[in-house]
Order: C-alpha cells, then structure tokens, then sequence
C-alpha cells in the first residue's frame, strides 16, 4: 500500500509540473507549485517512516514551511501588484509547451533508467525520473515564459526537483545542508521578490520580454 | 435462478434503449435547478422522441442516400456497441466477444461519421459548419481516445472491457496506480468533449451554430427522432464504459441471477447519478471556450492519456 | 585568530554602515576595513604556508593553500575597490539626504559581499559552500542594480536568474556526488570535500563523469566560461565600477575555487585527462566567443567585461593543459587577472564619470584629461593583453608552454591566435581612448585622490608579480599545485 501512496505521490508532482505548463494565470502557476510542495513534504514524511531516518522527520516539516506555506504566501502577495499581468501572453502555446514538457518526462525517464540500471528499485528510477523532469520542465518554463515571477517559479520546480532526488536518493544526507538549501531557497525568493517589486516601480512591467536593451 | 444469457443480452440492449433518454432528461432538469429554475421533467426527452415519430419525415429536395442512411447507421451502431460492454453482467455474454475496446471506438466513429456526411449532404451552409467543427474536435479527441485505451491496454494486459473491468475489482493497487486515476480524468474529458458539453459546446438547446444541433438541422419526423435517440445512447454507454469499466467497477451482477440483475440496474443508476452530479457542476460552473482554445483542452486531455501511459511506465510496469 | 579577524572585519564595516550616522567616518571605516582585509589575509597566508591549513569550528571552516589563495586574491581587489568606492560613489550619488541613506546601503551590502566571498571558499563542507557561492550572487544582484536605471535592472536580473539556475545544476551535481559516495561511506556521512576526495578512487566513474560536467556547467556559470556567460557583460558592465572591479577579480576566482575542488576529486577518480579535455573546450570556447565579441564592442565596460569572459576561458585553458607548468600558470593567472581587471574597471568607472559616456567612439584623449588615470589604464591595458614585461605576461607564458610541453598543438596554436586577435582588437580601441583629441567641454584634472590611488595600488603588484615573486606567493603557488597535482596535503 505504501508503494502504491509513494507512487501517487510522484505522479501528482509531475501533474502539477504539467499544470504549470498548461495554464496562462499567474495564480494558478502558484497554487500548483504549493501543491507540489505539498506533495513533497508528504512524500518525505512517508520516506522517514519507510527508511527510518529521523532527521526526514524535521525535513518534511521544514520543506512544508518554507517551500509549501511562505514562499507561496511571498509570491501572491507579489503578484498582488497592479502591473503584474495576471494572464501571460505565450510566445509558446499551451499544446506545444505540454507536449514538449512530455517529451522531457520520457527523456528524463530514460536518463534516470540509464543512470540507475534496469535492475534497480523500480519506485527510486520512477522518483528520479520525475525528479530529472522536474529539472529539465524547470529549465524549459524559464526559457520559453517571459514573466518575471515564473522565472523565479521555474527555479523553486528546478529546486523541487533536486529536493525529490536528494531525498529518494540519500536520504541520509546530513540536515545540514538540507537546512542550507531551504534557507537559500527563501533568501533567493525574497532577494527576487524585492527585484520584482523594484521592476515593477521603476519600469512599470515585470515582463522579462521587455529586458531587452543589452545586447552585443 | 440464472437467467439464459440470451435473455441477458436483450435485457442489456433494453436497458440502454429504454434509460439513455431519462439520463439525458435528468441532466438537463438538475442544471436548471442549480440555476434556480425549474426546469422541464425528466421524462421530456421520452416526450420529444414519441412526438417526433409520430411525425412525418421530410426530405430535403437535395438528399441523397446518405442522409437516408445516416440515422440508421448511428442508431444500429449504438446497440451494436452495447452487446459489447457490461452492463449489467460482469462475465461476458455471447456476443461479447465481437469487438474489444478499440472495436466499439471505431464503431462510434463509425457513428459520427456517418452523420458527418449527412450534414454536409444537402448542401445546407449549417450542416457543413457542424460537420467541420465536429471533425476539427475529433481529430483532436481520436488521439486521446487511442492512449487511453492504450494506457487501458497496459493496466489490464488486455483490451477487453470485462477483462479490465475484472483486473481493477480484483485489485485495489490497480485501482488505486496513477495510471489508472489519470486515465479516469483523460477519460472524463474526453466524455465532456464527446457529449457536446461544456466546456466545448454550450448546452443551449436551440443554439443553432452549435455543433451537434447544426450537423442535424434538416433533419425532421421520426428520423431526426433516431438520431437524438442514438445521441442519447451514445451518452449512456460512454457513461456505462466509464462506470462500469473504470470508475466504479464493482457491484455488476455475477451469477446472472433475477435479482443482482435488478441490483445491478439500480447501481448502474445510481453510478451514473454521481456522474450526473459532477456534469451538472462542471457544467454550470465553467465558461465556455473560445473556439481556438479547444486544442489546449484537448490537448491537456491528450497530455492525462499519454502521462497515464508515462506513469505506468514509472511504476515499472513492463 | 587571523582568520576570525578576516570574517569579523567586513561584517564590522557593515555594521558600521547600517548604524553610522556621519559620511566621513564611514568612508574611513570602509577604506580602513579593505585594508585590514588585505593585512589579514596577507598575515593568513604566511601562516597556513608555514604552519599547513587553518581550521575553525570544529573545521567547519578549513583554509588550506587552495583557499588560501583564493582569499588572497579576493582580499587584493576588496582592498582597492573599498577604496575606490568612497571616491566613486561621492560621484555616483551626490550630496541629498536621500542619497546618504543610499550611500550607507551601498557600503553596508558591499561589505557583506566581500565578507560572503571571504567566507565562502573556506566552507569544508561542498553543499554549504554552494550555498555560500549563491549568497555572493544574491548580495551582489543588489549592488549591479544599484543605481536604478532600466539597464542596470535588467542586468541584476539576468544575473540572479541566470547565476541561480546554475547554481541549482551545481546542487544537482553535489548531491549526485554525495549519492556516489553512499556504497563506499555509508548512508550517513558528511560532504566534507576531504572525506569524498579520499574515497574518490572507488566512486562509479561513469556517475562522476556526469558529476563533473553538472559541476562545471554549474560553477562555470557563475565563472562566466561560454556557453554560459551571457550575465557577464551585462552584470559587469551595468554595476557600479567598484562592484564590477569585485565581481570581476574577486567572485570569478571564489566560483573557480568550487570547479577546482571538483577537479581534484574527479581527477582522483577517472584520471585526470577528462576533466582537463572539458576545461580546454570549454575555455577555448570561452575565449573564442569573447575574442569576436571584443572585435566588434561599443561599450567600453563591456568590452572588459569579455575581458573577463577571454581570461577566465585562458586560466580554464591553463587548468586544462595540466602539468607543473599550466596548472601554476592558471593560478598565478588568476591572481594577475584580478589585479589587472580591477585596475581598468577604476579607470573606466573614472572615465565613465568624467566623460559620463561609456561609448568607446566618444571618449577620447584621457591622457591629457586625467593624466595619472590615462597612463596608468594604458599599461594596466598592455598588462591585461599579456605584454612583457607584465606578469600577465608570464602566466600566459607559462600556460602556452605547458600546451606545447604536451604536444597539444592545435588547441596551443588556437589559444595562441585568439590572444593575438583580442590583443589587436583591444590595443586599437585602449589607442583611440587614451590618445588623441579630448572634447573640449571637459575639465581638466582628476576626480579627486580616492580614485586614484586604487589604480597605482593595484598597478604595482602587477608590475613586481612580472618581475619577481615574493617568496610566500611562490610558496603558496607550489602548495596549490601539489594539491591540484594529486597530493593532498594532510
């Protein structure tokens, strides 16, 4: 039963990835990312029961505070601000981003079973390959979405995503580091939050489309 | 007392003829309800029908055999698909065995198209309008529909209904993998797409423009009659596939008996009520969209079908 | 001691700015923090040469050769660029209430980015010490934006954007390190960089191969080597200059540190010779692309900006050819390069003020506007393009020569070529802004002494270091390239 949560538990961070690609409202960008936070959190306290690592206790707790509950609440109250344009206007629609984004979730299924080997635990290659298509769907949405504030979204599912595969990979890794990570996320989000803001006063938008002026 | 699997078969095609027009008729009623009106009864589409074939049909002067052909074709398809599936019994009747899935796919198909040439037959501006638009939404739903019975395929190792229907009573990890609950909301999207709701088709009767109204509009007498009849069943049995086969695949009759018969006819119901229900919300809650923007819903449709698919593969299914 | 001393310094300075009240005393508190920084790490770097690595907290924090010097170089240009900025920023901001509480957030975040770049190579651990590399970007994303304009926005964000994104590859290689190392150490160990280099040599070769290339894309963004350098000129050339002096001497080589200390381990586990094929690609790619961007620039901050991009792509490249020779030629690189850089980020901030332009078409005759800032930038420029007798000039010497030691001769006559190129292209434009006819709306004479001093301050160590190295720098160099040779010092 357990591997059957853990199971659900991974495909519904990849369906919240796949929820980010496949909408244009700023909001719902930032409810699917609590979400999958959410999701995380949960999954660790599942893995702290199953492995019997204490210290996945207080990192579960500690993923659902920062990533799950005070990042989320940065993000909306900077979305808040009138010039921020809640629906984005893609460069790449809605189909053709999603169907990219599956075509990085087979990629990153088939890394994660090179890396692995096929011989390996079936849950760790299918948590790994969700973890590496968090990365790549990460790497994709920063590239191909021009709005300030999913730039920073883009690199909290990057995040996300090496989180997922440093606790189904190592679970023993040292609370330390786990600590510094979590810290950096939030010191990273209010550091861009503040940029945004300062974007938003100074220049009246928050589209990246618009940095444009340095070039060569 | 086990009932002679003959009669079980009638019995199954009498329950689709008989029932598809009241699901219809209750959808309607319980939407103009959550709008606070009070809506027609939920017998009105059993009225319209037995006023319809009390009438004459007129041909238009430019038909040919096609538009005669056309509501036949739809309505024996229908009962053809329902000798296929369970409805009532979960051990497969004798003609069971005629069509897998991917066979009662194509026979819906074989449906739509039929009344496709149809609309565009007379000539009529509207006909050929609501021909276009329902193959632009089929070409966009058809890939779905493969992946799922795909991702079906794959769950149960085999692509007959009452074998997947057997494969996910009996286990609950089944049921319960990821590639399962996606395939349900690929498929739920697909029936919304497939049954002329929102949000792809808007639900006001007489809106011509509409799809499925304009394919239909020379029709008239008892043949219009046939086809809203086979529109009906084709609603129930994608219901009775979603149900009976994926959603809620327990409490069929096993031994065929007299009463779990019954007792299966009222939880087929009573499954379909709660289907009902949750139309009903989306259906009153949801805008429709632009006609550009079908392909984002189908194609997050396409997207549930094929991480189905993905997620069976995650979980080290071969 | 020394080495707390170091730490409390800058986090002293920026007390002081946030708390200060009066302008004058904190340009001298700032000025006296560069200086203490440079003395401390200058008095560190006898001891650990003589007396072996420093630790502290329990070694939590640990200064061995490599970190050492890497201080060292962050201390040189933290000391010129402190007192740079209080002459620079007088310029910058004026004399309103309002630009005073400015000025004091300006000093109080350098500070703190110069205190981040101190501390961060002295992290053991490698997941803290990413972390720390990430708190350099974040501190400095405010002070490339810091003055306000539509450019400098757009640069502060493309930097954080771009450096974060990196670093998050970096984290993935980290833990992907720690993962390989779980069959040899257990499920529970620190990623202390000393215990995974002593198992190195029973890691999965295949899964450091890919540790490796995350690393270095990575770290390497944050050095600036193409194909992921585009934040570079844009962070560079948009920051205050004191703070593209920094960014340019000092946080390039702290994110060089972290790819040095994974060539050590990966070097330890599959052999040296697939690191060093990636750093000369990567390196060659780094100065090729820069080369043609300097071909062809408008701007003169962004014209060293490339700069940067070239050298960072040569010391790579020196990294890459390996052997005695190359390896001491990219650290004594690394060090000139700071020195040398910084110098021209002065002495473009002070043209920048004067001419208030940074068009390189537009300025003109600097020798006879700023005669001290003139003939300094000119040979901090030849210093820069690696002419004799310049110590630039002998790191490039030496990188060259460990090239052709190894009979590697199409990259060695490639690295040779593009030297040639970015030195005719830039030697042209140095002409044409330091010589010729000044406009004549321009008043004569200097903005005043702090901007000049940094110059001259930074001049001469570039000018000795090509003539003789002091005998702990020498010391200091040999240590390092034990340790990047394979001998891990105890």
């Amino acid at each position: 039963m357990a591997t059957v949560l853990l199971n659900l538990m991974i495909v519904a961070i990849l369906l919240s990835a796949l929820v980010i690609l496949g909408t244009r409202w700023l909001r719902v960008y930032i409810h699917a990312y609590a979400f999958q936070s959410l999701t995380l959190s949960l999954l660790t306290g599942l893995l702290a029961v199953q492995t019997g690592h204490g210290v996945l206790y207080a990192v579960a707790v500690l993923t659902y505070l920062v990533r799950g509950l005070i990042v989320p609440l940065i993000l909306l109250r900077v979305t808040k601000n009138p010039v921020m344009e809640q629906e984005m206007n893609l460069f790449l629609k809605v189909p053709s981003s999603l169907l990219i984004g599956i075509s990085l979730v087979i990629c990153a299924y088939l890394v994660s079973l090179r890396l692995l080997g096929r011989q390996g635990n079936p849950f760790v290659i299918g948590a790994v390959a969700v973890a590496l298509a968090l990365v790549l769907i990460g790497f994709f949405v920063l590239s191909c979405r021009s709005q300030a504030v999913t730039h920073v979204l883009a690199l909290l599912i990057v995040e996300n995503g090496i989180f997922l595969g440093s606790v189904v990979l190592a679970p023993g890794m040292p609370l330390i580091v786990e600590l510094v990570v979590l810290f950096d996320i939030l010191v990273t989000v209010i550091a861009m939050s503040v940029m945004v803001q300062i974007m938003a006063i100074r220049l009246g938008t928050t589209s990246a489309a618009e940095l444009q002026r340095l070039t060569g | 007392m086990r009932l002679p699997d003959v009669v079980l078969q009638i019995l199954q095609v009498i329950t689709v003829l008989l029932c598809s027009p009241l699901i219809s008729g209750v959808i309607t009623r319980l939407e103009e309800m959550v709008e606070s009106k009070r809506g027609p009864s939920i017998l009105q589409p059993y009225y319209d029908l037995q006023k319809l074939f009390r009438k004459v049909w007129l041909l238009p002067s430019a038909a040919s055999t096609v538009f005669l052909v056309a509501p036949f074709a739809a309505f024996t398809a229908m009962i053809t698909i329902t000798l296929l599936i369970p409805v009532l019994t979960d051990f497969p009747l004798p003609l069971g065995f005629m069509g897998d899935m991917l066979g009662g796919a194509f026979l819906f198909a074989l449906a739509g198209f039929m009344v496709n040439l149809a609309g565009m037959d007379t000539g009529s501006p509207y006909g050929g309008h609501g021909s276009s638009r329902t193959t632009f939404v089929a070409i966009l739903a058809e890939p779905t529909l493969i992946l799922v019975l795909i991702g079906v395929a794959l769950i149960a190792q085999s692509m007959l209904p009452y074998v997947v229907n057997h494969t996910l009573r009996d286990s609950l990890t089944a049921y319960f993998s990821p590639a399962h609950l996606l395939i349900l909301a690929a498929f739920f999207l697909l029936f919304l797409a497939d049954t002329d709701r929102l949000p792809l088709h808007s639900n006001t009767h007489v809106e011509i423009s509409m799809i499925e109204e304009a394919r239909i509009l020379e029709y008239s007498g008892w043949g219009l009659a046939l086809l809203k009849w086979a529109s009906h069943m084709k609603q129930f049995l994608l219901l009775v596939i979603f149900c009976n086969v994926l959603l809620f695949p327990w409490g069929l009759s096993r031994d065929g008996s007299v009463l779990s018969v019954l007792g299966a006819l009222v939880g087929l119901l009573l499954k379909m009520g709660v289907i009902v229900v949750v139309v009903t919300v989306v259906e009153t809650s949801i805008a429709r969209l632009r006609y550009f923007r079908y392909q984002e819903y189908l194609g997050s449709s396409f997207i549930l079908a094929l991480l189905a698919i993905i997620a069976h593969q995650l979980e080290g299914g071969p | 001691m020394v080495l707390t001393a170091l730490f409390v310094i800058p986090l002293v300075v920026a007390i002081a700015a946030v708390i200060g009240r009066y302008r004058r005393t904190l340009e001298w508190v700032v000025a006296a923090g560069g200086v203490g920084v440079l003395v401390c790490a200058v008095l560190l770097l006898i001891q650990v040469v003589t007396a072996g690595p420093v630790r502290l907290l329990d070694g939590f924090l640990e200064v061995d050769s490599l970190c050492v010097f890497t201080i060292l170089t962050v201390a040189l240009v933290s000391c010129t660029a402190s007192i740079y900025s209080v002459g620079y920023m007088r310029y910058v901001l004026g004399n309103s209430p309002e630009s005073q509480a400015r000025l004091h957030r300006y000093h109080a975040l350098q500070a703190l980015f110069i205190l981040t770049m101190l501390v961060s190579p002295a992290l053991s651990n490698l997941g803290v010490y990413l972390i720390g590399i990430e708190l350099t970007t974040i501190m400095s994303t405010f002070l490339v934006s810091f003055e306000r304009a539509h450019e400098s926005l757009e640069a502060g964000w493309k930097y954080i954007v771009i450096v974060s994104a990196g670093i998050s590859l970096a984290l993935l290689g980290t833990i992907l390190l720690y993962f390989a190392g779980t069959p040899v150490l257990g499920s529970v160990y620190s990623l202390d960089w000393r215990t995974v280099h002593a198992v190195a040599p029973q890691l999965d070769a295949r899964m450091v191969k890919v540790i490796f290339i995350l690393i270095l894309i990575g770290y390497g963004t944050k050095v600036g080597l193409a194909p992921m350098h585009t934040w570079l000129p844009d962070a560079h050339s948009e920051a205050p200059s004191p703070v593209s002096a920094l960014l340019s001497g000092a946080l390039l080589n702290t994110a060089m540190f972290g790819v040095l200390r994974f060539y050590t381990i990966t070097a330890a586990s599959v052999g040296e010779a697939y690191p060093q094929a990636l750093l000369i690609i990567v390196g060659l790619l780094s100065m090729a692309i820069a080369s043609f961007a300097i071909i062809q620039q408008r701007d003169e901050k962004r014209l060293f900006a490339y700069s940067s991009v070239e050298h960072m792509g040569i010391i790579a490249v020196g990294f890459g050819f390996g052997g005695t020779l190359g390896v001491f030629g990219g650290l004594l690189h690394m060090l000139n390069h700071s020195l040398a850089k910084s110098l021209l980020f002065y002495g473009a901030g002070n043209v920048l003020r004067k001419y208030q332009t940074k068009e390189i078409g537009r300025i003109t005759g600097i020798i006879r506007v700023m005669p001290v800032t003139g003939i300094v930038w000119m040979l901090g420029g030849l210093a820069i393009l690696g002419a004799p007798p310049f110590s630039l000039f002998l790191s490039e010497f030496a990188i060259l020569a460990a090239g052709v030691g190894r009979r590697l001769w199409l990259p060695s006559l490639i690295f040779l070529g593009l030297i040639l190129i970015v030195f005719v292209a830039f030697f042209s434009y140095l002409n044409t802004m330091v010589f010729g006819r000044p406009p004549e709306r321009l008043s004569r004479g200097e903005l005043n002494g702090w901007t000049v001093a940094p110059l001259v301050l930074s001049f001469i160590p570039v000018l000795w270091l090509g003539l003789y190295i002091p005998h702990p720098v020498q010391h200091v160099l040999d240590q390092v390239s034990e340790l990047l040779l394979g001998e891990v010092s105890p």
